[in-house]
């Protein structure tokens, strides 16, 4: 009936974002528990929705993620035979965005930048890739350029400047490089600040303009200067919930959200290091052992 | 609602209506939303509402009156797989008027009403939000006395608020229906159709008219002498 009397519509359209529930942020981990990797979803109270991922079965380790759009997001997974970059959507699941035999070593976060490309860590390196996946430079970021030098690094964050950001746990450097020419990267600057085993894990290049940077050998989060420059300050040191932090994101009201392995929990402070509530965000198998987690929300 | 409830039971029993009418009515719907990011969600499906309807004045070829209706719509995505649909559901009351001339009418109605979308399958999910907008009919009616078949379409549109949703941005929506409906006019003073207003005059003209009327003037006192005669004589 509805045919004949509005004809022969073709265009079937989508769903309607509201019901789809992007108009909630939502926060997704990765889990990096042998034998149990996969990804979760949680509303922005920390109330699980549901797995998304289960990475067991194929024996890899979803190590990073970084955020596409309100539904899609890139993982970065360390597998026993194959390494690569899964694009996923959160209603039809996972497909392939990097699968190339040159991306091989210990691979961790993800991160890209409107116009620099897609970055992801590799062992003592920084591969890049363009949003097709495409291969940019072997590699992007060499172990050493110029004063900055890749050591065993963990985490990356692009600055309000554009620079990439990068803290490894192996001279404990926060590190900036300027990425603007794909064929010749720089090093802005090495900041040695944080060295005495503080080994910093994970890097937040917040909306207020600071680095905040969370740390596994004193279980603190610290905060730069937007440029990376100069000593850090400590921001929340309270071992009784941040312990062992491994990574870090902004909440949408400005927040820091910690997955703190120590206490297999999320945590939520301010970023005046005030803790929000009185306890974990939340605390369940999924946050056992947390290699990254992002927050998908629409663009306003 | 209940003022405009309560405002229709004083104007009726103040006799301000000339009738009073109920109507049911089922037929197709098709709804759009249109997302932040400029994509629409199409929907299709089934609606009903049955409504009370009154006249202030009525004429031979136009009656003008409020009514109050209630409406329910169930329609699904477009796009709905084999994994994972969605349903939309609207209903509502919706106070209006409408404006007869001959057999087509307009009418408008401020709804009230509430949307609901459920989502299920691989991802389950449910909203709801409570807004008001405006409709706008047009149609045809077909009387048999007490009885109309009555046609029409029926267009409304507006924005959701994006605070109802979380959304960045509003949802402009917009909705199209046609109905098949029957009404029932309670009384005998429901106002005429023209075809109606003529027959009642052929019937009249019949009943009324004698011999005599069709006869010039100087022959009617003849004729009604020459009738009483003959009647006189029969009596007789």
């Amino acid at each position: 009936m509805s045919l004949f009397l509005f004809g022969c519509g073709s265009d079937t359209g989508e769903f309607y974002h509201a019901s789809l529930g992007l108009g909630t942020p939502k926060i997704i981990v990765a889990s990096n528990v042998v034998g149990q990797y996969g990804l979760a979803m949680y509303d922005i109270n920390g109330n699980f929705i549901r797995s998304l991922a289960d990475y067991t079965p194929a024996n890899t380790a979803p190590r990073g993620l970084e955020v596409l759009n309100e539904f899609e997001f890139l993982v970065a997974y360390d597998g026993a035979n194959i390494d690569g970059i899964h694009r996923f959507d959160i209603f039809s699941g996972e497909t392939n965005f990097v699968v190339d035999t040159n991306l091989s070593g210990n691979i961790f976060q993800v991160r890209r930048h409107e116009d620099h490309g897609v970055f992801v860590i590799e062992s003592n390196t920084i591969e890049s890739f363009d949003d097709l996946g495409a291969r940019i430079n072997a590699p992007r970021i060499a172990t050493t350029i110029g004063a900055c030098v890749l050591s065993t690094p963990r985490a990356m964050a692009f600055t309000s400047a554009g620079y990439l950001a990068v803290v490894g746990i192996g001279n404990d450097d926060l590190l900036i490089y300027d990425v603007t020419d794909p064929a010749n990267t720089a090093c802005v600057s090495a900041n040695g600040t944080l060295a005495g085993a503080v080994d910093p894990v994970a890097i937040l290049a917040h909306s207020d303009g600071y680095l905040y940077v969370a740390t596994q050998g004193d279980d603190r989060i610290y905060r730069f200067s937007g440029d990376g420059l100069g000593a850090a300050t400590v921001v929340f040191n309270n071992p009784a919930f941040v312990l062992n932090p491994t990574a870090l994101t902004e909440m949408p009201d400005g927040t820091l959200l910690i997955a703190s392995d120590g206490t297999n929990s999320l945590v939520n402070i301010t970023t005046a290091g005030m803790l929000v509530g009185s306890n974990y965000l939340v605390s369940d198998s999924f946050t056992n052992s947390i290699s990254d987690l992002i927050i998908l929300q629409e663009a306003d | 609602m209940i003022f405009i409830l309560s405002l229709f039971i004083q104007m009726a029993s103040a006799d301000w209506f000339n009738t009073w009418s109920l109507e049911g009515a089922f037929g197709a719907t098709q709804q759009t939303i249109e997302n932040p990011n400029s994509t629409d969600a199409n929907y299709s499906g089934y609606a009903g509402q049955v409504m009370v309807a009154a006249t202030f004045f009525k004429g031979e070829n136009f009656n003008f009156g409020p009514n109050l209706k209630y409406f329910y719509a169930e329609l699904d995505n477009k796009a709905n797989t084999a994994t994972m649909s969605e349903a939309l559901r609207t209903y509502g009351v919706a106070p209006g008027l409408e404006l007869r001339v001959s057999n087509f009418f307009v009418g408008y109605g401020y709804r009230i009403q509430r949307l609901a979308v459920e989502l299920s399958g691989n991802f389950q999910n449910k909203i709801s939000t409570r807004f008001e907008t405006g409709e706008f009919n047009i149609g045809i009616e077909i009387p048999f006395d007490a009885w109309a078949l009555r046609f029409y379409y029926s267009q409304s549109q507006e924005s959701i608020p994006h605070a109802d949703t979380g959304l960045s941005a509003d949802s402009p929506r917009r909705e199209q229906s046609v109905f098949l409906a029957i009404r029932y006019t309670f009384g005998a003073s429901r106002p005429l159709s023209p075809w109606e207003v003529q027959r009642e005059q052929r019937v009249k003209d019949d009943i009324s008219s004698t011999p005599e009327d069709s006869m010039p003037r100087p022959y009617r006192r003849s004729f009604r002498q020459s009738y009483s005669d003959r009647t006189n004589i029969m009596n007789d």
